[in-house]
């Protein structure tokens, strides 16, 4: 293939007779389908990876080569890539979870050497129903691979992820004459060096990361609610939609909520993130990925789940509501804003929460070795099980049980293997790396000290970053805040709106959703089979805070320890009910959950709460023995388990009732006591709590 | 953790990495892979150079019509597809040998020439593989009296610190393996499907983790069961050990094709366990040279199945029966009447002196029994006594007479309309 024809091939996908290769396009192309070499591609977004892989795959699919598998973490990136690979007449298809009704008919276009172009996740790369089903059979005429954001198989990388840890292991073990290519815009040396060493004899290719007329700003706001109030006070100032990056999705969910109440089109979008108008959570990220390139939101509060390749080149802000964990992932973030306008805004906000936040998301990396312990003791001791069977046979959370799953099977040799729906333990040993897990928490400790003297620096922020990149250029910008030597954007916050934020953040309140599955064999005596009978479910329930918060949170925190609720907590949830919640059904009685360890605390309150909202309160329920601690019961096998047969109903009316706890957890609690009282005769039972500490798992 | 280049090339001409698609380009057999591996070495070239880039100039001299150019290169542009199934068979723990590794099996090399496997696939402990030992092969489904047999001479090789051989699968290979491992012993399995199931199977797993075992497969790890793998299986089987039993036999099959080829290539001592089973193949097998065994495993000496016999087809045993040697002495001492048999496996253990008395008698009486044994099989279905003299080459009254005192000791059942002879199945 000679330059020439790759550049006819060019001019056609980008309809323009004229078109020219940018810098090292034409060399990455002749490195793959002449050389067959192995190639990581270090380029800034926007310089034309996509021409790249497309020309070359053309090129092999000419020479009678199969499919081209390219994998990349962004759905909606994937749709832009299929418009413009079909440009050039390559014909790309995605296997997603949005579409898995097609991939039977995907697969025998495949087969039938129909397509050009698979772009998968990394997640589907590393399930083995697909490499088995879909990959495997098509895979002996696999032209080239493609691994987007390849800064990701590095440990060193600030965005390790556990699926790219399959694919270095894949790409480890590709012969000297099978090309491949890796492609990021965010990487420094060391990853690079990383990435290199990992994969051996691999040609590396860098451009310049520049980013010009993009505007830095740093702002150091403790509290949430001067944050918030900025947010509202600054976004409908700025011109074009944009992005605010946050750390959790309640915080996503949060945001967004406060930013509509203040009259901004803002919707929040996190791995997950579901609306009823949507089937998949997939299908709805799509939808709003395309609300926000099209201009029909004025912001999107993302988590990183909003992440890598999402290209919309007229984003005029990214503003980050907490600091991030690493600089690089900084950059990464805030370059996606101004791509393709004269000018954008890039302000990163810290508060006093974002140092907690990370620490957590420093220790739940990985699972403790306990956890670890008890799922292969189980898997020991069978010939395999599924994912929910392990709960029954260990106390660890389903969440966890997922971490442990993953971690132990990306390794190789794994101590555990995927056979069908079951997992079964391998004959490889398998002891905690506590070397690499310490390794990579400092590695994580140091970079978010990098972020810390990011906010406190002088010098030109964007020469800053660049540093951190290993970008060779250090001219600086002229136009972040630290260059003019002024405030791009005001940090004064207007009263009025920091008043209205704060008592918005006291009104965290959220619902209480029943639970209506029960596992399988945990209820013995109370007989409830998996199904739980609409008749006897809980309705949706309301909590008051969320547990050591700010608001509510951290008086109920506080006063659980005292031993005694304030009645300041027993107005605040009687107006709740009152003034925000009603239900659909009026409650005429009130009831709640007993304790045998601190008989007055929760009875005490009901009490109290009852006279308020002028209604009778009942001890209606006993307690019948010292279970363990609900709190302490890690997934749904063991909850329901303990909670079998821990409860009577005594005394019971045929009204609507209020079911009254301190602190939600998991839900179970107050859904066994809810069917209890429907089966002794009660109306609907709605449960209240002052506090919630469910992680949503 | 990752291979060379040469082990790279070897796999992608040789192997399968998922269940073959309609057209696609077939992994050369071993006789193929033996050809090209030889034009290979005569032109000084390594497996690895064929993933250079300029490959199709150094395969300019090589012409063959099975294995041809497009063919090769079909092959070796598997590079994802191998990287892919790599991945996820070591991730089970399945290694890779070639021949050219130091613990690829050196008897198998030895004994096969250049029809040695260019790759094994493997899980456990590879230093097992040159260690040699007792190969116990039978059939999938054999009676529980085998089994137990079985069990033990696995128990027992371990004892001996002898490694036991099989091929994996149900019944008697699996049992055997099992005696040995559970005994502290060590085994080898040479699977012929399905190895990546194995490498995770309970039964396997402690004993791969202890290093006591090692499963190997000539075939990609994924493979299912096909009878013509099972079938090529067995030589890697007898190839890998230093002496064979057979537990149980039918009279056609795998154990049965095995131990013919094993007799034929002359690959190692074999041996056969009595049986009371009359369908079952292990007489034959002993009258096309294999010996028998000791029907105890307490008088068996494992170590003595490895020690090279004369070859023992019948007209050598009844001279042998005038002048016994050790050796032959212990062959036909378990190669002895029907009622002996049967009586040893109702475990009812003659004293020393009955058991002289009796050799004595057998000696007088070997060639009556000699007789029956040859009647048996041929008497599964009533037979007409001239068709048996024809059959054995006897003398018509010679067979009348011993006919008739078989009747009278019960052994057969004498039909009327036309006259004919059936072995008696008690009960």
């Amino acid at each position: 293939m000679e330059y020439d024809q790759a550049q006819e091939l060019l001019r056609t996908s980008l309809d323009n007779p004229e078109a020219e290769f940018r810098d090292g396009q034409w060399e990455a192309i002749d490195a793959l389908v002449n050389q067959r070499q192995k190639l990581l591609v270090v380029q800034r977004t926007g310089w034309g990876k996509s021409s790249v892989y497309f020309i070359s795959t053309k090129i092999f699919r000419d020479r009678g080569r199969g499919v081209t598998i390219i994998i990349s973490p962004l759905l909606a990136l994937m749709r832009n890539q299929i418009d413009s690979a079909a440009r050039l007449g390559v014909e790309a298809v995605t296997l997603n979870s949005t579409n898995q009704d097609e991939w039977e008919t995907i697969k025998n276009r495949i087969l039938a050497n129909q397509v050009d172009c698979l772009l998968i996740s990394p997640e589907r790369l590393a399930n083995d129903d697909f490499i088995n089903h879909v990959l495997m059979p098509v895979s002996e005429n696999i032209s080239l691979m493609v691994v987007d954001e390849a800064h990701c198989i590095s440990d060193w990388g600030h965005d390790f992820r556990p699926d790219y840890r399959r694919i270095i292991n894949i790409l480890q073990r590709l012969p000297a004459n099978t090309p491949v290519l890796g492609t990021t815009a965010t990487a420094n040396n060391r990853v690079v060096d990383d990435i290199k060493s990992q994969l051996g004899d691999i040609v590396v290719q860098r451009g310049p990361l520049i980013r010009d007329g993009l505007s830095l700003q740093t702002l150091e706001l403790p509290d949430q609610a001067s944050r918030l109030a900025w947010l509202a006070q600054t976004i409908p100032q700025l011109n074009g939609t944009g992005i605010v990056y946050v750390l959790t999705k309640r915080d996503a969910d949060q945001v967004a909520d406060w930013l509509v109440e203040q009259g901004i089109d803002a919707k929040a979008y996190y791995s997950g993130v579901t609306d009823p108008a949507f089937e998949t959570s997939d299908g709805y990220r799509q939808h709003l990925e395309d609300q926000l390139l099209n201009n029909r939101l004025d912001v999107l509060v993302a988590t990183t789940a909003l992440g890598m390749g999402y290209d919309k080149p007229d984003l005029a802000f990214v503003i980050h509501y907490q600091a991030p964990g690493s600089i690089v992932a900084y950059y990464q973030q805030v370059g996606r804003a101004g791509r393709g306008i004269a000018s954008s805004t890039g302000v990163l906000l810290s508060g006093r929460e974002d140092r907690d936040i990370h620490e957590y998301f420093r220790g739940s990396v990985f699972p403790t070795e306990d956890e670890v312990n008890q799922i292969l003791n189980a898997l020991d001791n069978s010939d395999g099980l599924t994912a929910r069977q392990l709960e029954e046979h260990s106390n660890v959370s389903n969440g966890q049980i997922e971490k442990v799953l993953k971690m132990l099977s990306i390794e190789n040799p794994a101590p555990i293997f995927k056979d069908g729906r079951v997992w079964k333990r391998t004959a490889n040993p398998f002891s905690m790396d506590h070397d690499r897990i310490a390794h990579l928490t400092q590695q994580r400790e140091s970079e978010w000290q990098e972020v810390q003297d990011y906010m406190s620096t002088d010098v030109c922020l964007m020469t800053f970053l660049r540093k951190a990149l290993d970008d060779g250029n250090r001219e600086s910008c002229d136009c972040c805040a630290n260059c003019l030597e002024q405030n791009i954007i005001a940090t004064e916050i207007e009263s009025d709106i920091a008043h209205q934020a704060a008592v918005f953040l006291r009104q965290a309140e959220a619902p209480i959703k029943p639970n209506k599955q029960a596992a399988k064999d945990a209820f013995v005596q109370y007989d409830f089979r998996t199904n739980i009978p609409l008749a006897l479910q809980a309705q949706v329930g309301r909590v008051l805070s969320r547990w050591g918060d700010a608001g509510w949170g951290y008086m109920v925190a506080e006063d659980k320890h005292n031993g005694h609720f304030r009645d300041e907590l027993v107005t605040a949830t009687a107006e709740m009910i009152r003034e925000r919640w009603n239900p659909e059904e009026l409650p005429t009685w009130v009831c709640c959950i007993p304790s045998r360890n601190h008989p007055e605390l929760v009875p005490s309150f009901a009490q109290r709460l009852a006279d308020a909202l002028k209604l009778p309160f009942v001890d209606a329920i006993t307690k019948n023995r010292d279970n363990s601690l609900q709190k302490l019961q890690q997934n749904r096998y063991q909850r329901c388990r303990n909670l079998d047969g821990a409860f009577t109903v005594t005394e019971c009316y045929s009204g609507p009732v209020l079911l009254v706890d301190d602190i939600v957890d998991s839900g179970w609690t107050s859904t066994v006591a809810a069917a209890l009282l429907q089966q002794a005769g009660s109306g609907k039972v709605y449960p209240v709590a002052l506090a919630s500490t469910s992680t949503g798992d | 953790m990752s291979f060379s280049g040469n082990t790279q090339a070897i796999l992608l001409l040789n192997t399968y990495f998922s269940k073959p698609e309609r057209g696609a380009a077939k992994p050369l057999t071993p006789t193929e892979w033996g050809r090209f591996a030889l034009w290979l070495k005569d032109q000084k070239l390594s497996p690895a150079q064929l993933l250079q880039k300029n490959f199709s100039e150094l395969l300019a001299g090589w012409q063959d019509k099975n294995i041809t150019f497009d063919r090769i290169k079909a092959l070796l542009e598997r590079g994802n597809a191998m990287a892919l199934a790599l991945e996820k068979w070591q991730r089970a723990g399945v290694w890779v040998i070639t021949r050219s590794d130091e613990c690829y099996p050196k008897r198998l090399k030895a004994r096969l020439g250049t029809l040695a496997p260019p790759v094994f696939f493997g899980v456990g402990n590879k230093d097992l593989l040159n260690q040699g030992g007792l190969a116990v092969v039978g059939s999938r489904n054999a009676s529980p009296v085998d089994l137990v047999f079985t069990d033990a001479i696995g128990a027992k090789s371990a004892s001996n610190g002898i490694c036991i051989v099989s091929g994996g699968a149900r019944g008697v290979d699996e049992t055997s393996m099992l005696g040995a491992v559970n005994a502290e012993g060590t085994s080898i399995g040479v699977m012929a499907d399905s190895l990546l199931k194995a490498a995770m199977a309970k039964k396997w797993r402690s004993h791969l983790a202890s290093n006591n075992l090692v499963l190997i497969s000539p075939f990609y790890p994924e493979a299912g069961f096909n009878a013509g793998n099972a079938m090529a299986r067995n030589k890697y089987v007898y190839c890998m050990a230093d002496g064979a039993l057979i537990v149980h036999s039918g009279t056609k099959g795998g154990t049965w094709n095995g131990a013919l080829e094993n007799l034929k290539k002359d690959w190692v001592p074999l041996w056969v366990k009595p049986t009371e089973d009359r369908a079952a193949g292990n007489e034959d097998i002993v009258n096309q040279g294999a010996h028998w065994c000791h029907n105890s495993i307490d008088k068996m000496v494992v170590a003595d199945l490895f020690i090279k016999q004369p070859s023992q087809v019948p007209t050598l045993d009844l001279w042998g029966a005038e002048e016994p040697s050790a050796s032959q002495d212990k062959g036909s001492e378990s190669y002895s009447s029907v009622a002996t048999v049967s009586s040893e496996i109702r475990g009812s253990q003659p004293s020393l002196l009955e058991q002289k008395a009796e050799h004595k008698e057998q000696h007088l009486e070997s060639l009556y029994a000699f007789f029956l044994k040859h009647l048996q099989p041929l008497c599964k279905t009533p037979i007409a006594s001239d068709d048996i003299s024809q059959s054995l080459g006897l003398h018509k009254s010679q067979v009348k007479e011993w006919l008739i005192r078989a009747v009278e000791d019960g052994v057969l059942v004498k039909k009327t309309q036309p006259v004919r002879y059936q072995w008696n199945n008690p009960g």
